[in-house]
Parts: structure tokens; C-alpha cells; sequence
């Protein structure tokens, strides 16, 4: 090849990678532009959403959520995703709202983590060696989760009242800011560099992008899906036990529709659901974004009705967004051969 | 045929001063381009070097930044594929629009079903329509056959039998040869010849020279977006259309092989293997220092023994022995621990990860980055040194390591999975079609790589479709037909007749042990 043909090609694919650079930071960006709309809006239009016990208020409601879909954006980077989070997390809450009046907090919380982790990890069992889709496994692990949880409690309320301090999880502050905040971060940055900087990150978002060519570049599919999955049910037993340090009792019957939540903040966030990368900073965003509307929605008194509408609708917002950057992406790569 | 006729006629499809712009790259620059009815017109150019921007206007999918698009003499816009349609225009292209769950007879009338007054399909007329086009075709498969059941041949007729029934007046085909055997390359281009005499202008796509001179009446070349000429081919040599697109001549391939000294001991030694219904009794020696070939028709077992080999297919007998030592290959991880790497057939398919970058696309097979827990965390630096060395020894044309995999041209793409190959610590490789879909500069580049790296003691099995391909790298040839090993050919014996001889079934004169 002459020198003119190849800077003629590294210059095409510069300026092709620039724009597709721009668009990964425009959809980070676009949530984030969004969310500072809201913001502003909320401000302006909702009398004591700009206070900062409001604040406060959305920040640890933002956290929950963000902590959940950062292990659902894992998930979809994976080409899968998990509809048994919100049993799961209830199921978790009941669990260390019970431990506590047992053993000591770090104990429950423990006890917490690892009921998530190992249904998180059958869930990944179940997928890769029966082969079943990640749709069914996870869709009835949802019904039978929320089942054990409702057995367990006899469908009755658990109530913490030995300990109280763990309820300090919630409502302790550092420097200002709520704890859960600071749970959020920490998991976002171990996240981050599991996918950003491991092999099994490398690998999940390698399954995700192209299954057929993970399987034969050497990728052990089953130990990543276990893998993966066993994280999920983590971050999502995380939410358990900030959910259950937030109410301080608890019952079978929250955390319906958490599925929902934790895959749109996800989608929203920029992670496609065709697989292949994870936008872990863009779920962060979409999770505050959601609990800024969801506040500003309380204050302005609109029935909570009106909320779930405001939910399904940003979803489908956000597959519409992500179906026309996949159009766009795809008609910039028309060019090349 | 058309030969006289070109200067009389006007022609059918007419481009003038065609430019178009992307965001901070010109990918064609003032094109002019005709084509005649009657005419087979084939476009050249290296990876990147505009046919598919020029193609993709042509078939509608892009618009020009400018220039104007005739038609019969009138000038056209075409703001989307289906108007190109509608003007005449057909594009077949590598990745078939049928519908793998319809008939042969569903496809062919997808979205135009003949329908009977009251709305309901008119099913006799359907069948005697498209029974008409694939006798036309010579295409012999039942009209309620499944599409997922026929050869990538097949389908690839069932395509041009769709463009026929429509009554297109231009065909475009873009690599058609690509995934076809021989038998079904000399079906395609007698098809071709019949669409010519119907008046049917095709335009062809491909990097395969030797094709183009065996079908095209007139070749346009293209470098860098701008067209160099347009050609008769009796006018020109191979050579001069290869000076045309590189603007420089290259390397000759008969250069490129260069006698090793192989050791004596076998890196990987295959007795009697079979695979169940695709391979049976199989044996052979692959010895460091040496480049075995592999030839097979479509059907011969050749793509399956590689993926038997990787763990990729049950072997039902026979035994494998690495380095001396027995082996089990059941998985692609236990092929990589026994220092075996496939490198697959198929790099849209099995091969590139989209999603990923061009270093992570290389290293995602470097066994190290899965192994110990001390190393959990992945080495930028490391991965970085790694990735400068193989673009040097592959000369991978990238902008830099973070750039997406899809931006490069196909034949880097294909450099980085070689690469990859080399990155995985594998002494033995198995390379399947390793130049597939590559232009002629890198197809050279990578096999003179592939021949570097048996003199540094790689044992290497190149399993190709293309024979010049193994002709030019194989020290020896194994021939597979049916299933069966058919002959192993030695460096002397190894030419394009005798290869073809074996795999279509006949003896060669003279032994071929």
C-alpha cells in the first residue's frame, strides 16, 4: 500500500473513530444534559425539591437504584439481563431485617450479600448449563424468589428493633452526603474496573458483542455467565439491605417493578441492549435522573399512578434512543468495506 | 458480446462526478462511472479504497455529497433502497436478505406475493412463476424447501432468481464468490453469461483477479475515492490492474516461498480420526518449521476437522498426540493449554468481537490475562508493548490500538485475528481461509507472515478454499474429499491441477504418498 493510500485510511478511520467517540460521550452526556434539565426544572416549578433534605432524600433513593443497575448494566454488556432483582432484593431485605435480632450487623449483612450471591450464581448455573434463556430463568426465579420471601415472613412485616444503629446505612452522613452515596461509588468503581480492567469484564462484554466468536477465541462462557449473574444477585442484595436499613421494617411486598427500574437506568445510561459494552457512569445519571422525576412527581402531589406511566415511558424513550444511535452507528460504517 | 455494441449505446447506468463526503474523510472524489446493458463490469479497488461507498449509492443506501446518478438517460435521486429498486437496480450482496425460515418459493416473492382478488395468496401462480425462474437458473431445489436448509451456493442463486423475477436490468453483486466452491463458482458465472445475454448489466465486486478476467467485459479501478480508469480487460494484464489499484507494482507470489528446514518431530500428530458423519480415519503429521495445506471442496470435512482439532466437534475415534505426549482436545481452552489455536473460517462470524477494541480484539485469546489471580488486573502497558509488536511484524494499518475493530478495512481485520493467533501462545496454528475477503496487497503481506512464522518454528495448517492460496504457502497439501483423506501432496506435486484433481475424487498420475 502507497503511503498516500494509508494515511488516506488512517484518516478515514480517525475521523470515524472521533465520531463514534462522540457519540459514546453524547450518551453519557445526554442523560447527564437531561438530568440537569430535571434538576433545574424540579427547582424551579417544585417548591422543596431544592433543599437538601429533598436532596438528600433523592440521592439515597438514586443510590439504591444506581447499585443495582450497575450490576444489570454488566449483565446486558453480557447480552443478558436479570428480571429476579426486585425478589431478590426484598427477599435480602427480609433476611438481614431478620439476622439482626440474631447476630451483629455486619453478620446479617453478610448473610445478606451471600443469599444474593447464591441465587444470583443458580440463576447463572441454570443459563449456561441447561441452556435455558436468561428471559425464563430469570422471569420465574422472580415468582419463585418473591414466593420464598412471602413463606418466610409468613407474609407478615419484619420489623428491626435490635440495632438501630443500622439504620445509620441510610441516614449516616459523611461530609455532608448520605451514606448509600458512598455505597453507590464504591460499587461503581469496583465495577468499573472489573469491566473496564479484568479479563472477566474483557470477557463478559466479548459474549455480549459476538457469542460465536467468544466461544472459539477460548472464553470459558459458562464461568463469565456464572460469573456475571453471581455479581448481580450481589449488587442486588446490596439494595436489600439499603432498603431494609431505610425502612427499618420490611415485607414481602416491596421492591415490585425494581426489575424495570434497574434495566431502564441502564438503557438510559447509554448500555445497549444488544450487548457487546456496559456505560456504568451513564447508569449512575439515569438512576439519579429517575429518583429527580420521581421526587419532583411527590412534591408537585402527583398520584403516584401517574409515576409507573412516567417510568415505561422513559424506557421506551430510551430503547427509541438506542435504536437510532444503532442506525446511526450502522450507516457510518456503510463506508468501509 | 457487448464488445462493439458499448460505443453505440448509451448506456443503462450512467454516474457522473460522484463525491461523497463523511465527517472529515472524502470516500470518493469526482467519480465517473457507466455501465451497458449486456455488459459485465467489474470494480477494483484495495479495501478502502471506495467500491463500497460507490455500490452502496448505486443500490441507494447512501446519497452522493455530489455528482448525478442517469438512468436510461434520465437523472434519478435515490433517497433510499427501495427506489433503487424500483429503478432496476439489484444488489446481492455477502450478506443474503432472505428469510431463513421461508420457502425457496416465500423468498423469491417476498413482499410482491402474486395475490388472488379477495387478498389471498394466489399460490398455483406463485409456484409456476418462480418454478419458471429457477428452471431459467438451472436451480435444482424444491420451491418449499426451507432457505435455512440450502448451501450458501444455493442461496446465493435463490438471491439472483429474486432479482430475476423482479426484472431487473442491473445486477450488483458484491463478492459473490466469496463462500462458493468451485463447482458452484463455474454454475455462478455460466448464469452470469445468460444474464448478459438477456441484456442484464452486471456490476462485480471482488479482489479475485483471475475471476474477473474470466467474466468481466470492462473493469473500473479505483484508489483512494477516485477512479485510476476503466479498462477493457483484453486491453490489460493482471499486473497492470494490480499497479492500478496499489499505483505501484507489487511482489510477485511466487517469491513468497522460500524452503524451510522442518524438524523432525511432529508438533501435532493426528492418527485415524474421525468425526462422526463428516470425517472418518484421518491421520497426518504436522511438524514446527512446516506449512501443511488443506484443500476440500465445500462438504469434504476440511472446515470440520480444524473445529474437531479446537474441541469444537466430538471425535468419535482415533488418537492425538502434542508434542509427543497424548491429548484430549474437548474444548477451545483445552486446545489453547495444549498450545493449539484455531483461527476460524468465518471472521464476521466466529471471529471479531464488534464491540471491542482493536487490542482487545487482539489479545482476547492471550492465555495469560486468564490465569493467575496476581494478574487480575489487566496490564495496559503490557498489552500495549504486545500490540506494537504484532502491528509491526503483521504491518496492521490501525489509527491507534483503541480504535474499534470495525473501523479497519477487512484485510486488517484479518491481520489482528492472525495476530490474535500469535498472541494466544500457540505453537501449532490452524488458519482457516486466512486471506478471505482480503485485497491483493495484504493477502501477499499475510502470507509472506504466514511463511515468517513457520521459519520461527510454528507449526501451521492453512485449510483454504482459495488453491492459488495453497499452492503459494504449502510445503505439503493434504487433500480431504468426502471426508476421507484423499492424498498428501509434496512441494513438488503441489499445483492447482492435481489439488483439484484430488478433492473432486479422481487420482493424480504419479504417487501421491
Amino acid at each position: 500500500m502507497s503511503n498516500a493510500v494509508a494515511s488516506h485510511n488512517v484518516r478515514s478511520s480517525l475521523s470515524l473513530a472521533n465520531a463514534t467517540r462522540l457519540v459514546q460521550v453524547a450518551e453519557s452526556l445526554g442523560v447527564f444534559v437531561l438530568l440537569v434539565i430535571v434538576v433545574t426544572t424540579a427547582s424551579i416549578l417544585a417548591p422543596g425539591f431544592f433543599t437538601y433534605t429533598n436532596l438528600t432524600n433523592t440521592l439515597i433513593a438514586a443510590s439504591i437504584t444506581a447499585v443495582t443497575g450497575l450490576g444489570m448494566t454488566f449483565a446486558i454488556a453480557m447480552g443478558g439481563f436479570d428480571l429476579s432483582v426486585g425478589s431478590v432484593q426484598v427477599l435480602t431485605a427480609i433476611v438481614v431485617a431478620s439476622l439482626i435480632s440474631i447476630v451483629d450487623p455486619p453478620l446479617a449483612i453478610l448473610g445478606a450479600v451471600l443469599t444474593g450471591l447464591a441465587i444470583g450464581l443458580l440463576n447463572g448455573v441454570l443459563i449456561s448449563k441447561l441452556r435455558l434463556p436468561a428471559f425464563v430463568v430469570t422471569f420465574g426465579m422472580m415468582s419463585v424468589i418473591r414466593g420464598v420471601a412471602l413463606l418466610v415472613t409468613q407474609g407478615q412485616s419484619v420489623m428491626i428493633t435490635k440495632h438501630i444503629e443500622f439504620g445509620l446505612l441510610n441516614n449516616g452522613k459523611i461530609l455532608g452526603l448520605p451514606v448509600p452515596f458512598f455505597i453507590m461509588v464504591i460499587v461503581f468503581v469496583i465495577l468499573s474496573i472489573l469491566l473496564k480492567n479484568t479479563a472477566f469484564g474483557r470477557h463478559a462484554c466479548a459474549i455480549g458483542g459476538n457469542r460465536a466468536a467468544a466461544i472459539v477465541s477460548g472464553v470459558n462462557i459458562d464461568r463469565v455467565t456464572i460469573a456475571v449473574f453471581g455479581l448481580v444477585g450481589v449488587t442486588a442484595a446490596i439494595s436489600g439491605v439499603m432498603l431494609a436499613s431505610q425502612l427499618m421494617i420490611v415485607d414481602a411486598t416491596l421492591g415490585t417493578g425494581f426489575e424495570l427500574q434497574a434495566i431502564t437506568v441502564s438503557v438510559l445510561g447509554g448500555t445497549s441492549l444488544s450487548g457487546g459494552h456496559g456505560n456504568l457512569i451513564g447508569t449512575v445519571f439515569a438512576a439519579l435522573l429517575l429518583a429527580t422525576i420521581a421526587s419532583a412527581l411527590n412534591i408537585l402531589k402527583v398520584i403516584s399512578f401517574y409515576q409507573y406511566l412516567a417510568m415505561g415511558a422513559l424506557l421506551i424513550f430510551a430503547l427509541a434512543i438506542d435504536t437510532a444511535r444503532r442506525a446511526f452507528i450502522a450507516k457510518s460504517l456503510l463506508s468501509r468495506s | 458480446m457487448g464488445t462493439d455494441q458499448t460505443a453505440l449505446q448509451s448506456p443503462i447506468l450512467s454516474l457522473t462526478g460522484i463525491s461523497k463526503q463523511f465527517p472529515g474523510v472524502r470516500a470518493l472524489e469526482g467519480v465517473d462511472f457507466q455501465i451497458f446493458a449486456g455488459e459485465v463490469h467489474a470494480l477494483m479497488g484495495e479495501n478502502g479504497a471506495g467500491k463500497s461507498t460507490l455500490i452502496n449509492i448505486i443500490s441507494g443506501l447512501l446519497q452522493p455529497t455530489s455528482g448525478q446518478i442517469f438512468i436510461g438517460g434520465q437523472e434519478v435521486i435515490f433517497s433510499n433502497a427501495l427506489q433503487a429498486q424500483k429503478a432496476g437496480i439489484s444488489t446481492i450482496t455477502q450478506e443474503f436478505n432472505l428469510v431463513p425460515q421461508l420457502t425457496v418459493a416465500e423468498n423469491i416473492f417476498l413482499g410482491r406475493e402474486p395475490k388472488r382478488r379477495i387478498g389471498l395468496l394466489n399460490w398455483p401462480e406463485i409456484r409456476r412463476r418462480a418454478s419458471d425462474v429457477l428452471k431459467e437458473l438451472k436451480l435444482n431445489v424444491p420451491l418449499n424447501q426451507r432457505v435455512s436448509y440450502l448451501s450458501v451456493g444455493d442461496r446465493q442463486l435463490v438471491e439472483i432468481a429474486k432479482a430475476l423475477s423482479m426484472d431487473f436490468r442491473i445486477i450488483t453483486m458484491d463478492e459473490p464468490t466469496a463462500a462458493l466452491n468451485a463447482t458452484e463458482v463455474a454454475r455462478l458465472f455460466e448464469i452470469i453469461e445468460r444474464l448478459k445475454q438477456r441484456g442484464i448489466a452486471v456490476l462485480y465486486v471482488s479482489h479475485r483477479l483471475r475471476e474477473i478476467f474470466q467474466i468481466a467485459d470492462r473493469v473500473t479501478v479505483l484508489r483512494d475515492g477516485k477512479r485510476v480508469d476503466t479498462r477493457r480487460l483484453e486491453e490489460v494484464s493482471e499486473d497492470d490492474v494490480v499497479t492500478m489499484m496499489l499505483g505501484r507494482a507489487l511482489k510477485k507470489e511466487e517469491t513468497i516461498y522460500e524452503a524451510i528446514q522442518a524438524s523432525e518431530k511432529a508438533a501435532l500428530s493426528v492418527k485415524n480420526i474421525s468425526v462422526p458423519g463428516v470425517l472418518s480415519n484421518i491421520s497426518f503429521d504436522l511438524r514446527p518449521g512446516e506449512v501443511m495445506g488443506c484443500a476440500g471442496l465445500i462438504g469434504s470435512g476440511r472446515y470440520e476437522l480444524t473445529r474437531a482439532l479446537f474441541g469444537l466437534e466430538r471425535i468419535s475415534e482415533g488418537k492425538i498426540h502434542i508434542n509427543g505426549q497424548p491429548a484430549v482436545l474437548n474444548s477451545p481452552n483445552g486446545a489453547l493449554r495444549h498450545s493449539l489455536y484455531m483461527l476460524p473460517e468465518e471472521r464476521k462470524v466466529e471471529g471479531i468481537f464488534p464491540d471491542l477494541t482493536v487490542r482487545e480484539n487482539l489479545l482476547i485469546s492471550a492465555k495469560r490475562l486468564f490465569q493467575r489471580l496476581s494478574e487480575l488486573l489487566i496490564d495496559t502497558n503490557e498489552e500495549e508493548k504486545q500490540y506494537d509488536k504484532m502491528r509491526a511484524l503483521l504491518r496492521i494499518r490501525a489509527s491507534s490500538s483503541a480504535q474499534g475493530i470495525t473501523k479497519l478495512s477487512g484485510g486488517n481485520q484479518q491481520k489482528v485475528m492472525l495476530g490474535r493467533a500469535l498472541m494466544s501462545n500457540s505453537r501449532i496454528l490452524l488458519l482457516n481461509e486466512p486471506t478471505r475477503g482480503v485485497d491483493v496487497a495484504a493477502r501477499v503481506e499475510i502470507h509472506a507472515a504466514i511463511r515468517k512464522l513457520a521459519h520461527t518454528g510454528y507449526a501451521i495448517l492453512v485449510s483454504s478454499s482459495d488453491i492459488p492460496e495453497l499452492v503459494t504457502v504449502s510445503d505439503r497439501c493434504l487433500v480431504l474429499s468426502a471426508g476421507r483423506a484423499k492424498g498428501l501432496l509434496n512441494r513438488a506435486q503441489i499445483n492447482e491441477d492435481n489439488v483439484t484433481a484430488l478433492a473432486i475424487g479422481q487420482e493424480i498420475t504419479g504417487d501421491s504418498k
